[in-house]
């Protein structure tokens, strides 16, 4: 992270993504949008909820410093869902914005992430220019523009 | 059946009335009675004509006796003043007195002088030698003079009797002849009109007779025919009552059922259905008399029956009510659809099979959106990362085929994207409503040109409703305005028209454009999936857009066709109404 974007509220992304190659092209996306925030990535449901409920204890990270949660349907053991729920009923994490990131255009899935409470649902682009330029959209909106209650 | 009445209707109306009747035998009874009229008439007439003519008869004898009285009298006298007297005067007197009072019956007075006589001649005669004659001829002549009064009275008398009689007697014949003569002229006359009446009646009658005939041989022939149309109808037909049993029944019902003839007739229809079925029918029965319209029976359920050896067969039952003089009967047509349940089995069996391809098929079209898209966005990305950090390393042939390798993949991307848009328009669900065409078209060429639009002319006509889905109809008409974009963008004075026209009697909507156009030959084709009039370097494509098209206008049961020239433009024209042609399209 560099000290470039003062605009951009210091903070933490917590990216539950389980693909590797998605994980890293977020990673690069966010640092070609000058973030300064810290990155957590939790590779699947079980362990983000894991996380979550305090059984797996992280002395770098906290919930309480959790700024936005980029969160992936698809995901191996727990599904993104399942994650989205956990997140909601999380005293701390209750009220934290969670964008929805999937590669389908499932309108049930659409659905039932508005449903549990997610703040945006967004499509991954295929063309990485378009996916770069999304990611930094929506730092842009929910880490600066959106005031999230403290 | 239907001829049952006819043979009654008949005869009321052919046959004689009562009264016509009636008039024949009044008639003979008066004919009869004038004649006995006659009769007695006649027989008293007579009767009294033979009491007069023995009445005038015995006055002649009377007056006869009379006559030789007055003679005996004469006689006497004579010989009592003459010179002779018969010894045997007074006897003579006496006796001829006798007969004349016999017949005259009781007459004291004439009695008592024909007696006062007698015995002044008898005086007279045994001293005729001595008296003198002048002496005792005073005595006589005084009895003969009262005896000749009384008589000429008597004779008077009796004279004006005859007369009498003699009138009356005439009287009566007259009166007998003119009895006779009216009397058998009214009985003739009488019996004239009952035989014309009694002829008329046996013409009436027999014309009547057969007219009954006749109508019982229509009756029959009516009976007849419907019995052979029961008996060749090509169902199962039975006959039924208000309490269930059977009263009549074809022989493809005996086929169809297992029964004999005779078996069928002790049998109600429950007999006929499955043992699960018989609790209820009962009921069922008295509703479809009590409401008797002619249906299907049990409507929506799949209904059985049972022959004879218990086997069930699946059947198709139809209901009708007919009114008859036993009483209101149900027909009822049974028909074996083993074979069309069996076919209609099958078929459910086929597309069961067939939704269950299509339900694995949309499972795979979702894991292929999630799964083949992320590689894509990690060829393009890594691409575009060794172009952006390692730029300066690669020698420009390098840096062409990342170009390369990344639009590939983005193209890939495009089409797993329409792929999946067609996929979901074909199992989304329908629900249609009017849409403003007009106002979405606007809307989606506006998203479409995006915020820096080009110079196009549009033309847009205003009020097209459409009853469709209006999420469907937004995909529809972002592929054809997509299109339209697409193939105008190289033209110097781009246009783009939507409308409503008509196209064989058929009201279509459509979007024209003067752009690119495509070869006539291939208009069909172009609704395939991955079909393409164009080249990708003329003109980027997944050729699923015209797929996604016909596929939304097919869900809506419209039409979807091209009419286009190469250089001067495309016409896409739909409907979401069945039209002459949606069947074949």
């Amino acid at each position: 992270m560099t000290e470039q974007g003062d605009t951009m509220r210091a903070g933490l992304i917590l990216l539950v993504e389980d693909n590797l190659d998605d994980e890293l092209l977020t990673k690069r996306a966010l640092k070609q949008a000058n973030f300064r925030s810290n990155l957590h990535v939790v590779r699947d449901g079980a362990e983000a909820l894991d996380w979550l409920s305090g059984r797996v204890k992280n002395a770098e990270f906290d919930p309480k410093d959790v700024s936005l949660v980029l969160l992936d349907l698809k995901l191996p053991k727990v599904d993104g869902l399942e994650v989205l729920r956990g997140i909601r009923a999380h005293g701390v994490l209750e009220h934290v914005p969670v964008v929805v990131l999937t590669s389908s255009r499932e309108e049930e899935d659409l659905r039932k992430s508005y449903e549990l409470g997610a703040n945006s649902c967004v499509r991954k682009p295929v063309d990485f220019r378009r996916f770069a330029d999304t990611v930094k959209q929506l730092g842009l909106y929910w880490l600066a523009l959106n005031e999230p209650v403290k | 059946l239907a001829g049952a009445g006819t043979a009654a209707d008949a005869t009321g109306r052919l046959g004689m009335t009562p009264r016509e009747g009636r008039a024949g035998y009044i008639g003979w009874v008066a004919a009869l009675l004038v004649g006995a009229g006659v009769g007695i008439t006649s027989y008293r007439s007579v009767t009294e004509q033979s009491d007069a003519s023995h009445a005038v008869e015995q006055k002649l004898e009377l007056l006869g006796a009379m006559a030789s009285l007055e003679a005996a009298v004469t006689g006497a006298l004579a010989s009592i003043s003459g010179t002779e007297l018969p010894a045997n005067s007074p006897a003579r007197v006496e006796k001829q007195g006798r007969e004349v009072l016999q017949l005259i019956g009781a007459e004291p007075d004439l009695s008592r002088d024909v007696d006062r006589f007698v015995r002044a001649l008898e005086a007279e005669t045994p001293k005729a030698a001595a008296q003198p004659p002048a002496a005792t001829a005073g005595n006589v002549l005084e009895a003969h003079a009262a005896l000749s009064q009384r008589l000429q009275r008597i004779r008077d008398r009796e004279t004006s009797s005859l007369a009498q009689l003699r009138s009356e007697r005439a009287t009566a014949a007259q009166r007998t002849r003119v009895t006779m003569v009216v009397g058998s002229a009214v009985s003739f006359a009488l019996l004239g009109w009952a035989l014309y009446w009694l002829r008329r009646e046996n013409v009436l009658r027999l014309a009547s007779e057969q007219a009954a005939l006749r109508a019982r041989a229509q009756a029959k022939r009516a009976h007849e025919r419907s019995d052979k149309m029961l008996h060749s109808a090509p169902d199962a037909t039975i006959v039924a009552n208000t309490d269930g049993r059977i009263v009549e029944w074809n022989e493809r019902a005996l086929a169809v059922f297992g029964y004999e003839a005779k078996e069928f007739e002790a049998l109600t229809v429950e007999d006929l259905l499955p043992r699960s079925a018989r609790p209820g029918h009962a009921s069922q029965r008295a509703g479809f008399f009590k409401k008797p319209t002619a249906r299907p029976m049990g409507q929506g359920r799949d209904l059985s029956a049972m022959r004879k050896d218990g086997s069930e067969f699946p059947a198709e039952i139809s209901l009708a009510s007919i009114e008859t003089e036993d009483g209101r009967l149900a027909i009822a047509a049974v028909r074996d659809v083993t074979v069309q349940r069996e076919a209609a089995r099958e078929l459910m069996r086929q597309r069961e099979r067939s939704d269950a391809a299509n339900r694995e098929l949309e499972a795979f079209s979702y894991s292929v959106a999630h799964d083949l898209r992320s590689p894509l966005r990690s060829v393009d990305g890594f691409s575009q990362a060794l172009i952006e950090d390692h730029g300066a390393e690669l020698s420009p042939g390098a840096h062409e085929y990342l170009t390369r390798i990344r639009a590939a993949a983005q193209r890939m991307g495009r089409l797993i994207d329409d792929l999946l848009s067609l996929s979901r328009v074909s199992r989304s669900d329908l629900t249609r409503g009017p849409v403003d065409l007009s106002h979405l078209a606007r809307e989606v060429l506006e998203s479409l040109q995006g915020v820096e639009p080009r110079a196009i002319e549009v033309h847009i006509a205003d009020g097209l409703v459409a009853d469709a889905d209006p999420r469907l109809t937004r995909i529809l008409l972002e592929n054809l305005l997509g299109n339209a974009l697409k193939f105008t963008s190289k033209v110097p004075n781009p246009k783009i028209e939507v409308g409503a026209t008509e196209r064989e009697g058929d009201a279509y909507w459509f979007v024209r454009d003067n752009g690119a156009g495509f070869d006539a030959a291939h208009a069909k084709k172009l609704f395939g999936v991955f079909q393409r009039a164009h080249r990708e370097d003329e003109f980027p494509g997944t050729g699923i857009g015209l797929a996604t098209v016909e596929r939304i206008v097919r869900r809506h049961g419209g039409r979807a066709f091209a009419e286009g020239e190469v250089g001067k433009g495309a016409t896409v024209f739909f409907s979401f109404e069945r039209t002459g042609k949606a069947s074949d399209s």
